[in-house]
């Protein structure tokens, strides 16, 4: 068994974070479990004019159908020696092909409308707002968006639609400010250290005073450049190291400014220029989630780089990753080629085994990267090599074809072990843990490194074997600030339930509800609602939503007990959820629940509901009222539902693994801490609240005083 | 206003000293006595985890939770019973109907943003309106002479309604946060 070969696919992957992992660890035993580096770091080849290629005979195409003009509930297209065609949908399909929807319209399984046993329907209501946002039409609450405004909301498991994309392409193509950008001067620096307002003045003008001590100083020595007077004076050579790279990272910021303006991201006339005001954070942080790049914005090296890229190059990134989506729906796949970080490392620096499974004659196949090889077929079934083949794809087809649009398609055969009944099981190995109290008496962080971080497994059992399908990052509780019922804040363990549970129930479009002790003032907003800003009630970590605590997506852990009337079944709070809170998956902690990226989890269940028998409940009421009173008005908060459910028959089993306990304690401390350098009232601790809602906390804004960090 | 947000404050963070349920706070249930049985759980097979003998494999422990995971989850309540909304006749129909009534009957002005939505008269303190399905909840701000401003929220993804019951500012000290509330107030009063 070797090294899995790291596809060229990989390198387009919707996932290329998780699979960057995989390349983090080859060859590294024991080596740090590297966060993912970025979203999409696609390395697209430069779309230059290109080489002239000798005539070759058409290839034969077994898959492509003859021309059709069907009606056109059956139309569907494929792209067959370079020539886009209408073909049979019907045809194709009992071809054993798969139609892909690429309609704007699109959903994916686990949002869609469900039936009855009785045949009546049982409407998904946040469908409606998926799409919606999907099409830069309407905001998180189904309203409509105000002109111009867009949505950027693939980090957050919502990819724009086509038509969206196909908006980028001909904006993009049309801008002819993209060659004033310096490339070189942008890839000069690792990033670009960014202040607040005030320090920001400060350091600028440190900066200033830098540059004339140390113009002083090498015209004094008479020497042509600063570098000469580091070489020759070592008492410079930091200062100048310094000065240097603030005048790279300028030069840098220059060129962002321009690439950002270029691409209708930065207000010009809001901006002043040379520095981080809230035009330009809010432009970079637009950029970041329009390219899938990981970050907040912040300059990182993954953001410069996607800022060196050709606007082109970026929206065929993000084609092909929207493209991946439609695929593993189409085709009910989930495994992406992140198996392989379920199994052990190997002995002595050797690398991880490549993940098999047994087929009939008992032979070892690899567990197939499926949502890569689909969005391959799919890319290349609509002809789509390059960026300027998408924009070609874009300028034949006119936005009103995204409303029916599908291609037909062969997707990789699925492996022996696909069925609608598959024997599933998921895990979630919690890696490296400490218990121990992270702050010593003066309120210092105490170092508590990890080599292994928490991990999302889903395996299938068979033949025999348990094959992992996936491995994803995810997130295990850890020490988190917390309000006790005294109205004080206090460090408490919010510990993952170790052991085995069972997913039951499926939720999509989850509602968390907050707990009593929830502050009020952040249940309050101020929202643009009908030409004024009135303060709201804000339901966006309720949900259900992409920003709720829950995120698109929920499979409730639940503990199976045998009673005399039957299995009985006990819920301890914790869930395997999508998460708004992406940057989260990167080594900091929850308050129990595993988090997932919303896209992810969304595929996840999807899939899940697509292989195993599941009873679709439909809506669930919920009939949540609570009123409450803020700053001289009366706000009520309605949560009529609790979200779409599904009953998975019989539940699917989840583990919860130990880990690997570091540190003294080997058992979670289950009181209240107290802050260190915080003087509380009363000297008696409170009791912890142990309600289930307390687990998912919604992520809330990192709490930098109780987060782990990746080393 | 954009669709998504950044991050967002912490609900496990801030000050809610008095943020005990007020009589008029009205959660949901959450079944704590009785545990929820699977309803099928008495068949044989059905319903039940697997377990071995079932779709799991030989040498499986099935899901049969383990001694220490029964003792690590002492706080688990028993899962909520659900319970179906109520069906629409036609959740497919292009409008919807959103009803909104008042209590006490009194006149009221229903705003929505800076528009007003309706008004109220005390003899007939219901106002129903027609919305366009899936169009975003409408945000209601109820303004009444001698009473608290009331905010509620009417869903236009079905027919929906709701009763406020208005709240004089004399009875604002029942209300959920009320107390922390003035805190709140009288610290931003002390940072001026």
């Amino acid at each position: 068994m070797g090294v899995l070969p790291l596809r060229s696919v990989a390198v387009y992957s919707l996932l290329p974070a998780l699979l960057a992992g995989v390349a983090c660890h080859r060859g590294r035993s024991g080596s740090p479990a590297q966060a993912p580096a970025a979203y999409s770091a696609p390395t697209l080849p430069a779309p230059a004019a290109r080489v002239e290629e000798p005539i070759l005979p058409p290839r034969p195409d077994p898959d492509a159908l003859p021309e059709a003009a069907p009606p056109a509930e059956h139309r569907a297209i494929q792209v067959v020696a370079g020539k886009e065609r209408v073909v049979d949908a019907e045809q194709a399909v009992q071809r054993g092909q798969t139609l892909v929807d690429l309609s704007d319209g699109w959903a994916p399984y686990i949002l869609q409308d469900g039936k009855a046993a009785d045949g009546a329907l049982l409407p998904n209501r946040y469908r409606a707002v998926f799409v919606g946002l999907a099409n830069d039409r309407s905001d998180g609450d189904g309203q409509a968006l105000p002109p111009g405004e867009r949505n950027y909301l693939e980090l957050y498991g919502i990819p724009p639609s086509l038509s969206v994309v196909r908006a980028r392409f001909l904006a993009d193509v049309a801008r002819t400010c993209e060659a004033s950008v310096d490339k070189a001067r942008l890839l000069a620096v690792d990033g670009i250290e960014t202040f607040g307002h005030t320090t920001e003045k400060k350091e600028a003008n440190k900066h200033r005073l830098r540059g004339l001590r140390l113009e002083a100083a090498r015209a004094k020595a008479g020497l042509a450049t600063l570098e000469e007077l580091a070489g020759a004076d070592p008492r410079y050579a930091g200062e100048v190291k310094t000065h240097l790279r603030v005048e790279a990272e300028r030069a840098a910021f220059v060129e962002v400014e321009k690439r950002l303006a270029c691409e209708g991201l930065l207000d010009a006339a809001k901006h002043k220029p040379g520095t981080y005001d809230a035009p330009m954070r809010s432009a970079v942080l637009d950029f970041q989630q329009k390219n899938g790049v990981f970050a907040q914005a912040d300059f990182t090296r993954a953001t410069l780089e996607a800022m060196a890229r050709p606007l082109l190059a970026n929206d065929f990134a993000t084609l092909r990753r929207v493209l991946a989506e439609r695929a593993a729906h189409a085709g009910n796949f989930v495994e992406d080629g992140t198996a392989i970080l379920a199994m052990p490392l190997g002995k002595h620096g050797k690398p991880r085994a490549i993940p098999t499974y047994r087929t009939a004659e008992g032979k070892a196949v690899p567990v197939p990267d499926l949502v890569g090889q689909a969005t391959d077929a799919l890319m290349a079934r609509l002809g789509l090599a390059s960026p300027e083949d998408a924009l070609a794809f874009f300028r034949r087809h006119s936005e009103s074809d995204f409303r029916w649009l599908r291609v037909a398609v062969r997707f990789p055969d699925p492996p022996e072990y696909y069925g609608p009944k598959m024997d599933l099981v998921a895990e979630i190995d919690r890696g490296d843990v400490w218990y121990d109290f992270p702050f010593d008496s003066k309120g210092n962080r105490l170092p508590q490194p990890r080599t292994r971080y928490p991990t999302f497994n889903l395996y299938v059992r068979w033949r025999g074997e348990k094959v992992p399908l996936v491995s994803w990052r995810t997130t295990i509780g850890g020490w988190r600030s917390e309000l006790a019922a005294d109205g004080e804040e206090y460090f408490r363990y919010k510990d993952s339930d170790v052991g085995k549970r069972v997913w039951r129930h499926i939720v999509s479009a989850p509602v968390w509800l907050p707990p009593p002790s929830s502050p009020l003032a952040s249940m309050v907003k101020t929202k643009w609602v009908a030409g004024g800003y009135p303060r709201v009630v804000n339901y966006d970590e309720t949900g259900p939503g992409f920003l709720s605590a829950y995120g698109l997506v929920a499979g409730i852990h639940v503990q199976a007990k045998q009673r005399s009337q039957g299995v009985a079944y006990f819920d301890n709070g914790i869930r395997t959820h999508g998460s708004f809170d992406y940057m989260s998956l990167r080594g900091r902690f929850s308050h129990g629940c595993h988090r997932l990226y919303n896209n992810l989890a969304v595929r996840l269940f999807s899939f899940v509901l697509g292989h195993r028998h599941a009873k679709v409940l439909g809506p669930m009421a919920l009939g949540f009222r609570r009123v409450f009173y803020w700053d001289g008005e009366v706000y009520e908060m309605r949560l009529p539902t609790r979200g779409f459910y599904y009953e998975l028959e019989p539940p699917l089993p989840v583990e919860t693994l130990k880990g690997t306990i570091a540190g003294q304690l080997q058992q979670p401390m289950t009181e209240y801490v107290r802050k260190p350098g915080v003087t509380y009232a009363s000297s008696k601790l409170p009791t912890v609240s142990t309600g289930p809602e307390s687990k998912a906390g919604g992520g809330g804004h990192a709490d930098p005083s109780a987060e782990g960090r990746a080393p | 206003m954009k669709a998504r947000g950044v991050f967002r404050t912490c609900l496990g963070l801030a000050l809610a000293a008095s943020c005990r349920q007020s009589p008029v706070d009205r959660t949901t249930p959450v079944a704590t006595e009785t545990a929820s049985y699977a309803r099928v759980a008495t068949q044989r097979g059905a319903g039940a985890p697997p377990s071995s003998g079932s779709s799991a494999s030989k040498g499986e422990s099935g899901d049969t939770p383990s001694k220490a995971a029964i003792a690590a989850a002492p706080t688990a309540k028993a899962e909520d019973d659900l319970q179906s909304e109520e069906r629409e006749a036609n959740p497919l129909s292009e409008t919807v109907t959103l009803t909104l009534s008042i209590s006490p009957p009194v006149k009221a002005q229903v705003m929505w943003g800076s528009k007003q939505l309706a008004r109220i008269a005390p003899d007939n303190p219901t106002v129903e309106l027609q919305r366009p399905r899936n169009t975003g909840p409408l945000d209601l701000e109820i303004r009444a002479e001698g009473f608290l401003p009331h905010h509620t929220r009417l869903y236009s993804d079905r027919n929906d309604k709701v009763s406020v019951h208005l709240v004089r500012p004399a009875e604002a000290s029942s209300l959920l946060g009320y107390r922390s509330s003035a805190a709140a107030a009288a610290a931003k009063g002390k940072t001026k």
